[in-house]
Formats: C-alpha cells, sequence, structure tokens
C-alpha cells in the first residue's frame, strides 16, 4: 500500500553517493563496462577486500517537515539468472544503519564504510547470467512518507596470481587420409591481455584449404545437472591463415587477446553459473566446409592489471613469442 | 572463392575495375582519417583498401596492377605512422595495434609497413623484427597473394638488412648472417609459393599459367639479386651459406620452371669469382635437375659467363690470374664431365641439347685455352661419342643437327681453320650432318679460308705462311687431305645412295656459284715449298677427280692454273734482284694467264663473252700480284735448295690434269685448248722443253680439230693457237714445220673463205717472231682496226705484231733464237690473197649480197701486208701493198657494195695511210702509196 502511494507521491528524498577513498578524496578508480545497449560507461572499481567508504548525501524534496524512521546503506551481491528472473540470488548483504529514525531538515551527508568486504566473486554481465554489487540506500519513510531507495552499483574484478607453471598446449588431429594436423598453443593460461602464440604444422594436406582462422569461444553454463543451460558466443575470429598449405608447412599463430571483451574464466560461481573459453581452430576448405577442434583455455586476470585501461603495456615485453 | 579457373578476361577486367574502385575509394576515406588524425579509422580503412588484395579470382596480370594501386598508398599510410611516432606513439605500440587485424593479408601488409619503420627508427633490432615478419609471412598461403606480399616485404626491407657495413649492423641488431636468413627464408618461401602456381586452376590452361608464372619470376628472383648485392657477402660467406641453401631449394623444388631460372638467376646473379670457386658444386647440382630442366642451357649459361669472365680478364685489367685459377681447378675437365653425367642421367635429352652444351664448352675452351687443339679434339670426341650412334643426319632430328653445325662452327672462328684442319675429330662429326648440311657447313669452311684475314697468324698459331697481305694458306699435304675431307660434299657426290642434294640434284648454275668456291679456294692451297706444293697439287686433282664431270669443270681450269703459278716458281732464277725483276715479269704475263684462267672459271667455259673481260680481270689481278711478291720473298731464303719437283713432272702431272676436259662427260674444249695452249707457252719459254710442248699444241690442234664444230669457235681457238705459237721459241725447225703446217692447214679448214682468209693472215705472223719483253702498245692502232673492221674479238697476234721492229734479242738456253722469215710471210700472204681471190669468184658466181664479204678478205690481206710492209720486212714491199689497193678500189669501182662493216674499215684505212703519209717518220714510205679517191 505504501508502495503504491510511494509511486504516485514519488520519492521523498534524493539519494547521492560518493565514494572516497582513505583520506576522503574522492574515489577514482573505475572501470569500462558496456551496458545493454551497447554503450559503455564507467563504474567505480573494487577488489576483493577492499575497503568500500563514502558519504551518502539525503536531500529531502519537501519543503514539509520530513520525518523518515532511519537510514540505511547495503552492500548487495547478487546473482541473476536470465531464467529466474526477478528474484536474484544475493549471496552478500551487508547493512550499515547510518541515521536512527528522526526528523530531516535540510540534506544530510552520512558517511559509511564497509571495511574489509568479501567481495568474493567477480561482477559480470553475461547474456544468461550476471552477477553483480550495489550499494543500496534506503530512507525508510514514516506515515504517508514512502520509502525513498537508490541503488548505486558498483565493479569488482579480481586479480589473481598464477601458481602453477604453464603447459602448453600440443595436440595432433585429423581426419583419416585427409587432413593432419598438430597445433600448438604455448599455453593453457592466458591473461586478459595476454599473447597467445603458438602454430599449426601440416601432417597431411588432401584437402584444398580456403583458410584458417582462430575463433574465441564464450560458453556461460547456468544451473547444473540436468537443469544446465549452455550459452555459446563467438567473441573473436581471427584469420590466422589465407590460401591453401601444402604438407609440412607451418603456420604462426600470434593473436592478441587485448582488443576483445574478455573476462576470467569462472567456475562455479556460487554454484549458480561458469563461464569458460574456448579457442577454436577452424579450417576452411573450398567447398566451404569447416574442419574444427576447440580447445579450453584458462582466463586470468593477471595481478599487476594496473593500467586498467589503454593499449596494453608498451614496450617490447608486450610482444611475446617469436619476437 | 577458389574457383577451378579465372573467369573470363572480360569478366576479370570487371573485377579488377571493381576492385580499383573499391580501394580507391578506402583509400581516400584513409586519407581523410589521416588527415583527421584518426588512428583507428585509418587503420580500418587501410585494412579495407588492402582486402581488395584478397581475391583469387585475377590472373597474376591483374593481380599486379591491383598490387601497384595499393603499393602507392600504402605509402601515405607509412607517412602518416612515422607522423605519429613522432606524437609519442611508439612503433612498437603500433606493431602491437596493427596486428589486432582480423584478416591476415591486411594484417600482414600493414606489419611490413610498421616493422620497416620500427627498424628504420632504430627503436627495434632488425634482426628482431625481419624475423617476425619473415616468419609470420607464412600465414598467407595463396601463391600469388604470397608472392605479392613477400615481394613487398623483400623490397620494403631492401635497405634495412644489417648489412656489413650499413648502419642497421650491429651486436644487438643483426649481422650480415640474419641479413642472409631473412633473404634466403624468404627466397625459399617465394620459390615454394611460385612453385605452388602451378597447381591452381585446371589442368586445360596449364600452359598458358605457366606463361603466367614466367612473368613473376622476377619476384622470386629478386630475393638472389638483394643477396648478391649485400656487401658482405663475401666468398667464404656464399659458399657456405648461400650456395648449398640455394641449391637445395632448387634441386628440392621439383620444378622444371623454377628450376631453369633459378639456376640462370644463380648463375647471372653472383659474380664470377663466386662461381670459379663453387663450380664442383654448380655441377654436381645439375644432374639432379628434372628431366625437363634445360640443363643444357644452364650449363652454356655457366661456360659462356666464364669464357667471358676469363675472356675480359685476359684481354683487360681485371684480374690476371683468373686464367690460372680457371686452369688450376681443371675447369674445362669438370665441365666435361658434369656434361657427361649430365647426358647420362638423362636419357631423353634431345641431342640437339646434348650438342648445344658441347658448343658451349667448346666456346669456353676456346676463349680460356686459346690453342690448345687437344682441348677442342677431346670436345668433339666427346661429342661425337654421344651421337654417335644416330647415324647420318642424327635420325632426322633437325634441331640437332643444326645444334651440330654450330659446334662444328665454333672452332672456326675460335681457331682458325689452319689449326681446325688438325682435328681429328671433325671430320667424323661432320659425317653425322646431313649431305645437304654438311655442303653448308663446308661452303663455311671455303668461306672462311677465302674471307679471313688469317686467324691462325693473328693467334700465332697456324701453321701456314700467312703472307702480308693476310690471305691464308693451307700449307700442308695432311691439312690439304683433311681439308678436302672438311669439304668432302663440295668435292663429291654423297657416299650414301638416296641422299639427297647431290649434283644430278642441282641445275648447272647453282652447281657452278658452288664450285667456283672450290675453284677459289684451290688457289689458296699451296707451299712455299715446290715439292710440297706439287703435292698438294696432286692431292687436290685425285680429290677433284672424285666430283665427276660437272664439277671438273669448273675445278680442273683453276687446278691448272694453280699448277702453272708453281711452274713459274720452279724456273725463277734464284737470285733476289733477278727474282724481283722475274716477279715484274711474270706479273705482266699473269695478267693475262689470270685473264684466262679466271674467265675459263668464271664462265665455265661457255664461249667467250668479251664484255666480261674488264671484269674479271680485275678481280683476278689483286691476289696474283701479292701472291708474286709472297713468292719474291719466299724465293729468297730458299735460294739455294734445289726444287724438290722437276718442270718435267709438274707439266706432264698438267697434262694429265686438263685431259678430263678435252673430251668426255666434262669436256670444254674451249677452256681445255686454251689450258692446254698456255701450258705448252709455258713448257716452251719457261722450262724449255720442246716436245712437251709440242705434245700441248699438238693436243690442242687435235681439239680443234675434232672437238670444236662451231665456227666461231673454232676460229677463235685457232686464233689462240696462233697467238700462243707465235710466242713459243723452243721449237726447232722441225717440230716448227709441222705446227705451223698444221696450223696453216687448220686455218684452210675453216668454212668462210673470208675466214680462211683472216686465219691465213695471222698464221703469217708465225714466221715472224718478235724478241720477249717487246712493247704491246704499237700495235694499238691495229687492234682498234681490227675491232671496228672485222667485228671479231681482237686477237693476241694482232697486238704482239706491234713490236715486229723490236727484233733482236740475245738468245736464251733453250731457245731458238726468233724465227724471221719474210719469204714464208710472203708465201702466207699470197696465199691469204688467193683464198680473197677465191671468194671473189664465188661472188661472181653466186651474185649474192652476202658475198659481196670477199671485199672484207681482201682488207684482211691488206692491212696484214701493210703491218709486214710497215715493219719492213724483206718481201713485202710497196708494189704488194700498192696491188692490193688497186684491186679493192677496182671492185668498189665497178659497183660491189660491201657490207657496212667492211666500208668503215676501208675508209679508215684509206684515212689511216693518208694521215701517216702527212707525218714525218711515215711520208716516206706512205707517201709512195696512191690513194683512190674517195667518193
Amino acid at each position: 500500500m505504501k508502495n503504491i502511494l510511494g509511486l504516485v507521491q514519488g520519492a521523498a528524498a534524493r539519494i547521492d553517493l560518493e565514494f572516497k577513498n582513505e583520506r576522503g578524496q574522492p574515489y577514482k578508480k573505475t572501470a569500462p563496462v558496456k551496458t545493454k545497449t551497447g554503450e559503455t560507461e564507467d563504474i567505480h572499481l573494487f577488489t576483493n577486500k577492499d575497503n568500500i567508504l563514502g558519504e551518502i548525501r539525503v536531500t529531502p524534496l519537501t519543503t514539509k517537515k520530513f520525518e523518515h524512521q532511519g537510514i540505511r546503506v547495503q552492500l548487495v551481491g547478487q546473482i541473476e539468472l536470465l531464467s529466474e528472473r526477478g528474484s536474484p540470488h544475493d549471496f552478500v548483504n551487508l547493512v550499515r544503519e547510518l541515521a536512527p529514525g528522526g526528523e530531516l531538515q535540510t540534506s544530510k551527508t552520512f558517511p559509511f564504510e564497509f571495511r574489509n568486504v568479501e567481495l568474493q566473486y567477480d561482477s559480470y554481465r553475461g547474456s544468461q547470467v550476471r552477477c553483480r554489487y550495489l550499494l543500496r540506500v534506503t530512507v525508510v519513510g514514516k506515515g504517508m512518507t514512502p520509502d525513498s531507495r537508490r541503488d548505486f552499483p558498483f565493479w569488482v574484478r579480481n586479480y589473481e596470481k598464477l601458481h602453477e607453471a604453464t603447459v602448453p598446449i600440443k595436440m595432433e588431429v585429423g581426419i583419416e587420409d585427409c587432413l593432419h594436423i598438430e597445433f600448438e598453443y604455448d599455453n593453457a593460461k592466458y591473461h586478459l591481455r595476454d599473447v597467445v602464440v603458438g602454430k599449426i604444422n601440416f601432417l597431411l594436406v588432401r584437402i584444398k584449404l580456403k583458410y584458417m582462422e582462430i575463433e574465441i569461444k564464450r560458453k556461460e553454463t547456468t544451473g547444473s545437472g540436468n537443469t544446465a543451460h549452455n550459452e555459446n558466443d563467438t567473441i573473436a575470429k581471427h584469420e590466422i591463415m589465407d590460401g591453401a598449405p601444402v604438407r609440412s608447412e607451418s603456420i604462426p599463430i600470434r593473436l592478441y587477446l587485448s582488443p576483445f571483451d574478455l573476462t576470467p574464466t569462472y567456475r562455479e560461481v556460487h554454484n549458480k553459473f561458469s563461464v569458460r573459453y574456448f579457442l577454436n581452430l577452424v579450417l576452411v576448405d573450398e567447398e566451404d566446409r569447416r574442419y574444427f577442434k576447440q580447445q579450453e583455455i584458462v582466463l586470468y586476470r593477471k595481478e599487476d592489471g594496473a593500467a586498467p585501461s589503454g593499449a596494453g603495456t608498451t614496450g617490447q615485453g608486450a610482444e611475446k613469442g617469436p619476437l | 572463392m577458389d574457383t577451378v579457373a579465372f573467369p573470363s578476361a572480360d569478366e576479370q577486367q570487371r573485377i579488377l575495375n571493381d576492385a580499383s574502385t573499391a580501394i580507391k575509394r578506402s583509400a581516400f576515406l584513409m586519407r581523410k582519417a589521416i588527415e583527421d588524425d584518426n588512428m583507428r579509422d585509418s587503420l580500418k580503412h587501410a585494412a579495407g583498401m588492402l582486402a581488395e588484395l584478397r581475391t583469387s579470382q585475377l590472373q597474376p596480370q591483374k593481380y599486379y596492377e591491383l598490387y601497384m594501386l595499393v603499393f602507392d598508398q600504402l605509402a601515405h599510410l607509412e607517412a602518416f605512422f612515422s607522423d605519429e611516432r613522432g606524437k609519442g606513439r611508439s612503433y612498437a605500440e603500433l606493431y602491437e595495434l596493427v596486428q589486432h587485424a582480423g584478416n591476415v593479408l591486411p594484417r600482414l601488409y600493414l606489419m611490413v609497413a610498421v616493422g620497416c619503420l620500427f627498424i628504420k627508427s632504430h627503436e627495434a633490432s632488425p634482426r628482431d623484427v625481419l624475423k617476425d615478419l619473415v616468419e609470420m609471412c607464412k600465414g598467407v598461403q595463396h601463391p600469388t597473394r604470397g608472392l605479392f606480399l613477400r615481394a613487398y616485404l623483400c623490397q620494403r626491407a631492401k635497405g634495412l638488412l644489417p648489412d656489413t657495413g650499413s648502419q642497421y649492423e650491429g651486436p644487438g641488431s643483426g649481422s650480415i648472417q640474419d641479413a642472409l636468413d631473412f633473404l634466403m627464408t624468404n627466397f625459399i618461401e617465394m620459390n615454394k609459393l611460385w612453385v605452388r602456381l602451378q597447381h591452381q586452376g585446371s589442368a586445360r590452361d596449364k600452359e598458358k599459367r605457366e606463361r603466367e608464372r614466367q612473368q613473376l619470376q622476377d619476384l622470386v628472383g629478386k630475393n638472389l639479386t638483394y643477396l648478391s648485392q649485400l656487401d658482405g657477402l663475401g666468398f667464404e660467406l656464399y659458399r657456405d651459406q648461400v650456395l648449398p641453401r640455394v641449391l637445395d631449394q632448387i634441386t628440392s623444388c621439383r620444378d622444371d620452371l623454377a628450376q631453369l631460372y633459378l639456376m640462370q638467376a644463380l648463375i647471372q646473379g653472383f659474380p664470377d669469382r663466386f662461381h670459379l670457386g663453387t663450380l664442383e658444386a654448380l655441377l654436381d647440382a645439375l644432374p639432379q635437375l628434372q628431366p625437363g630442366v634445360k640443363v643444357h642451357s644452364v650449363m652454356a649459361a655457366l661456360m659462356d659467363r666464364l669464357a667471358k669472365y676469363a675472356a675480359s680478364a685476359a684481354s683487360g685489367s681485371n684480374d690476371p690470374r683468373v686464367l690460372e685459377e680457371l686452369a688450376a681447378i681443371d675447369a674445362f675437365s669438370k665441365f666435361k664431365k658434369a656434361i657427361a653425367r649430365i647426358i647420362a642421367s638423362q636419357p631423353n635429352l634431345a641431342a640437339a641439347d646434348a650438342v648445344e652444351m658441347y658448343t658451349a664448352l667448346l666456346s669456353y675452351a676456346g676463349s680460356v685455352h686459346p690453342g690448345v687443339l687437344s682441348i677442342v679434339d677431346e670436345v668433339l670426341a666427346a661429342a661425337h661419342s654421344t651421337l654417335g650412334d644416330r647415324g647420318r643426319g642424327l635420325g632426322g632430328d633437325a634441331r640437332a643437327e643444326r645444334q651440330l653445325m654450330s659446334l662444328l662452327t665454333v672452332p672456326l672462328s675460335k681457331y682458325g681453320i689452319s689449326a681446325c684442319l688438325e682435328l681429328k675429330e671433325y671430320p667424323l662429326l661432320t659425317r653425322l650432318l646431313r649431305y645437304v648440311t654438311h655442303k653448308e657447313l663446308a661452303i663455311k669452311i671455303v668461306h672462311k679460308v677465302l674471307d679471313t684475314v688469317s686467324a691462325s697468324a693473328k693467334s700465332g698459331h697456324g701453321a701456314g705462311p700467312a703472307s702480308g697481305s693476310g690471305v691464308t694458306h693451307i700449307s700442308t699435304v695432311e691439312k690439304v687431305s683433311s681439308l678436302f675431307r672438311f669439304i668432302s660434299p663440295l668435292v663429291a657426290d654423297p657416299d650414301l645412295p638416296g641422299e639427297s642434294g647431290g649434283a644430278t640434284e642441282m641445275d648447272d648454275e647453282d652447281l657452278e656459284e658452288e664450285q667456283v668456291l672450290v675453284a677459289r679456294l684451290l688457289h689458296h692451297l699451296r707451299s712455299p715449298d715446290p715439292g710440297t706444293h706439287f703435292a698438294i697439287l696432286k692431292i687436290s686433282q685425285q680429290q677433284l677427280l672424285v666430283g665427276g664431270p660437272r664439277r671438273l669443270r669448273t675445278t680442273l681450269p683453276a687446278l691448272v692454273f694453280c699448277g702453272l703459278e708453281l711452274h713459274r716458281k720452279l724456273v725463277r732464277p734464284p737470285a733476289p734482284a733477278l727474282a724481283a725483276e722475274a716477279a715484274e715479269k711474270d706479273k705482266g704475263k699473269d695478267d693475262m694467264i689470270g685473264k684466262d684462267g679466271d674467265e675459263a672459271a668464271a664462265q665455265d667455259g661457255k664461249g667467250v663473252a668479251p664484255a666480261a673481260d674488264g671484269e674479271v680481270e680485275k678481280e683476278s689481278e689483286a691476289p696474283a700480284p701479292a701472291a708474286a711478291v709472297a713468292a719474291v720473298e719466299q724465293s729468297g731464303s730458299d735460294a739455294d735448295t734445289k726444287p724438290a719437283v722437276s718442270c718435267e713432272e709438274l707439266l706432264q702431272f698438267l697434262l694429265a690434269a686438263i685431259e678430263p676436259l678435252c673430251g668426255g662427260p666434262a669436256g670444254q674444249p674451249v677452256v681445255a685448248s686454251r689450258l692446254l695452249l698456255a701450258c705448252g707457252y709455258v713448257a716452251s719459254e719457261e722450262a724449255h722443253l720442246e716436245l712437251l710442248s709440242y705434245t700441248f699444241f699438238e693436243e690442242a690442234l687435235i681439239l680443234y680439230d675434232e672437238a670444236l664444230s662451231d665456227q666461231r669457235t673454232r676460229a677463235a681457238a685457232l686464233y689462240d693457237i696462233i697467238g700462243y705459237l707465235q710466242r713459243c721459241r723452243v721449237f726447232g725447225p722441225e717440230s716448227r714445220d709441222s705446227l705451223t703446217s698444221a696450223v696453216t692447214s687448220a686455218c684452210m679448214r675453216l668454212l668462210s673463205r673470208r675466214e680462211q682468209c683472216r686465219a691465213l693472215c695471222a698464221a703469217a705472223f708465225l714466221w715472224w717472231q718478235l724478241s720477249p719483253g717487246a712493247s704491246l702498245s704499237a700495235g694499238k692502232t691495229d687492234v682498234e682496226k681490227a675491232v671496228n673492221g672485222g667485228g671479231d674479238r681482237g686477237t693476241a697476234n694482232q697486238g704482239e705484231a706491234g713490236g715486229l721492229k723490236e727484233v733482236e734479242a740475245e738468245a736464251q738456253p733453250g731457245l731458238y733464237p726468233p724465227v724471221r722469215d719474210g719469204d714464208k710471210v710472203v708465201t702466207m700472204l699470197q696465199r691469204a690473197a688467193k683464198v680473197a681471190t677465191q671468194a671473189k669468184a664465188q661472188y661472181g658466181a653466186t651474185g649474192r649480197v652476202r658475198d659481196a664479204a670477199y671485199l672484207g678478205a681482201y682488207l684482211e690481206v691488206l692491212d696484214s701486208m701493210m703491218r709486214f710492209w710497215d715493219s719492213e720486212i724483206p718481201g713485202v714491199d710497196t708494189g704488194k701493198v700498192q696491188d692490193l689497193l688497186d684491186k679493192v678500189q677496182a671492185d668498189l669501182a665497178a659497183g660491189v657494195q660491201p657490207d657496212a662493216a667492211t666500208s668503215r674499215r676501208w675508209q679508215s684505212t684509206l684515212s689511216y695511210i693518208s694521215t701517216t703519209a702527212q707525218q714525218p717518220h711515215g711520208k716516206e714510205r706512205y707517201g709512195k702509196l696512191k690513194l683512190p679517191q674517195v667518193p
């Protein structure tokens, strides 16, 4: 009932939120994130165990006396599946009471802080599922005054250090008496600004190939067991060979991952979903038949991702492999 | 997209136009983005432009047009890139950025463009960037696209290689080794693509495709060119690194076109010095090439190259040690072995190709080992053993035959004919030619002898005594006989029955033209040593006799004159001073003899053509004096040696030589008669052999009687006889009498009275000989008169008669003094007058106008009479002359109409008398004559 009336009347107060750093200055770290409409917006970026500090300013919109039953801020982490729309699953929910019920004359600023928050999962926006974080500020209404509430999303990225030594992917595949190739990627794990380096050796070629490309594929899995649902997306296509090779030819691969919109590989996020990546080697012959071999790679976000945007690291270090 | 065959030409043109438009549009947008300083868009449009190069629809030529279009536009982009760097964007960044392009071909073009700038900026090590580029380019496996991409790479990177001494060299940036590796890798990859190009499209268009491939060959070859242009490429590096890898690529690509082109590019691209050191490796590679490769042309190119190198080194200041080096590594036998190996390894090798290799080898040998004949023989032997089993005409392989011809021509030009005659293998090889072809070669050889300014003299090798005028002489018996073997088709018919091209198939004119060559050749077969010379003549005669009558007609007269020339040498007084005199004298005679001889040779004895005289004479004069001079020089040194051959033998030989001409199939009575007379004269005046001389004249007279039928010819022959006989002084009274009377009776056997009369008048001179060396000019007017009046050919006797007054000369040993018998002269003249009278009687009997020519007969007698009278010969007095004058005048007065010539002659006789009578020296005699009144 209140809600209905509140809708009619509109929010009674304006709520603003500003992220601050420890020294009380505005929090600058952001990440560019694509919205559903395809635009890019900059969202404040945090990492697991970060302290999230800030100030909330509540400005009453009425000239009348503004009464409320309390002001609080929640930190919510939730996973929302397309299939169960409208009932997101909160995996984090922390509350800070900012003010007890009372009266607000003019706008007032309330500092808040969540210290050492468990931001276990990365923010993620996929086609089937999203994982998001937000700060929800609620001013509980009193009497005829409806609740005023506003969500402030923020973005979470976690960084990983590579612990185990990486092993190259090496594999020989083929169709008997038709095509035998041996391919090699230098790693099974890549960070997001990495370069995939490898090569393809043609051991036997009896078909006339037209070209060869590498696709980067993303597989989103939601649910588990029988209800599991997979959604595949081709993120990128990268032609690596033009024309028909002959036996014993060796074709180099160098694929920069940075231009593509990739995330780390996520496995069983809160038992709700997984995001996995594959390199798909596709050979197309003159009759447009496709021969392919899909190989999973693990993507991770490298710890020292200090430079979040731009054309990647500079200098020779960016070049991997033969160079 | 990759269709089986390219679309039609029109369709391709359309595609090309569309693509060009698209490129221009993208290029425009790209430039616009560049102006706006928008990197992302410039790259996008550049990639769009480059994407047009991804077409598979165009054949290489059209694709090239597209490529050039893009190439020009890429320059803008490069300029932009270097601007960007000025704005703080590093090339490393750019280098990565361009690699984000999704399609491999545009990506690689952009990489190359940036990569090269990257090197130029010294920000990156050339070694690393080049290595990366050349490796990444493997991504394009389509032949045409790959070739052009790599050509672009190669072209852009050319100036950026870490070559020795270049600014890009350094411990961090690479060395010559890296430059080498880059070019070699690119070369190998390009070659692979190029070879693969042949498998594009359908088998039907194979030929067309091969042509297209050929147009692309230079793209591949560029790599080798750049390699050879590296400053740091020393010999060791070439030998140890470049050559083995290039050769390996060439042999392993197993493609005819590529192997041929690359071998040639290799040979032409790198310095001679390198080839010299790696000859073995090069030659070893040849047998491994595909059977379809024209190994011979590769081989030939290599040998030619080295031969030229050797030649330039020998002549110029380059490096005098080259020849030694070549000799040191024994290049020749290596070549020879290599050829043998190639022939052994390729059983299907065309004979022509094998021969072509030998031809090149021979040219090589000629340049590098000038004057070493054994080598030539070796080559010829090898060629022979290769071809030996193919038989005459090489089994109908015309191309091979042509090639063999050129093989056989090489020694002629490189070593000179004289040296070649010592080659034992040469005739064996010529035997493989068909008769007709061999004849062509023979003609070439003959021309070589006739034309060359003796090559042998130049190379200091020839055995022939090349005289000062540079005429080639073949001067030993062995050489002469081998020469005849060389030119056998000119002197004999094919020895295989059924072979075409023999004398029977040629018309007279062609045969004659051909044989005139042989005749001319004979004059070059001579030796300073008379014995040898004689032997040469004998061999020549034998050889000529094989040729059959039709050839003999032309060749024998020349032979006889050669013999006479030798004879003159034999009888020449040994002292040099006298020899010079004799030579002078000979020259005079030679004019005449040469004239007759050449005329005989040139006219093939077909009667006498006065008009040709002047010309022929000029021709013959040139060699004759030269020969005389040469002989004089020679006689100085040979003064003491006795001739190994006697005049007698020689003349006997000549007599035998002339014989075939006298009768039978080769019969040339007129020529034979002249030859006999010339010989007879020589026998008399030079050899003083009465009996032989007699025989010659006897033969001539017999010929006159038996073989000559045509009246004119008979008369001419008779005058010849009289002319020669008149000058012969060897005969004693008996022989002379019998010859003279034979001549006299021969005169009477002429048919027309007038001819009889004229001949008798001429014969009268037989009784009044003049001494040798008498002036010839005095008789000029008479000759003129004779020509005017008689219309017949001026005969020698009248000319000779001009000097009748200068009769005194000391007697020579073996010769009788000149005969001076006025009575006999008068008798003869009277006989002539009698004949004239008979002719008059004949006119009286027939009344035919034609017979009025008897007046001419009278005039003949009158003129002769006046000559004698003029010379104050005893017995010829004024009365007799006057008598004749009156007779003629009387008949004219009686109304006999003489023909025009006769009346002209009459007039000129009269005017001669009257003008001479006016002059002081003739007044006394001629004044006595009473001239009739001119009507």
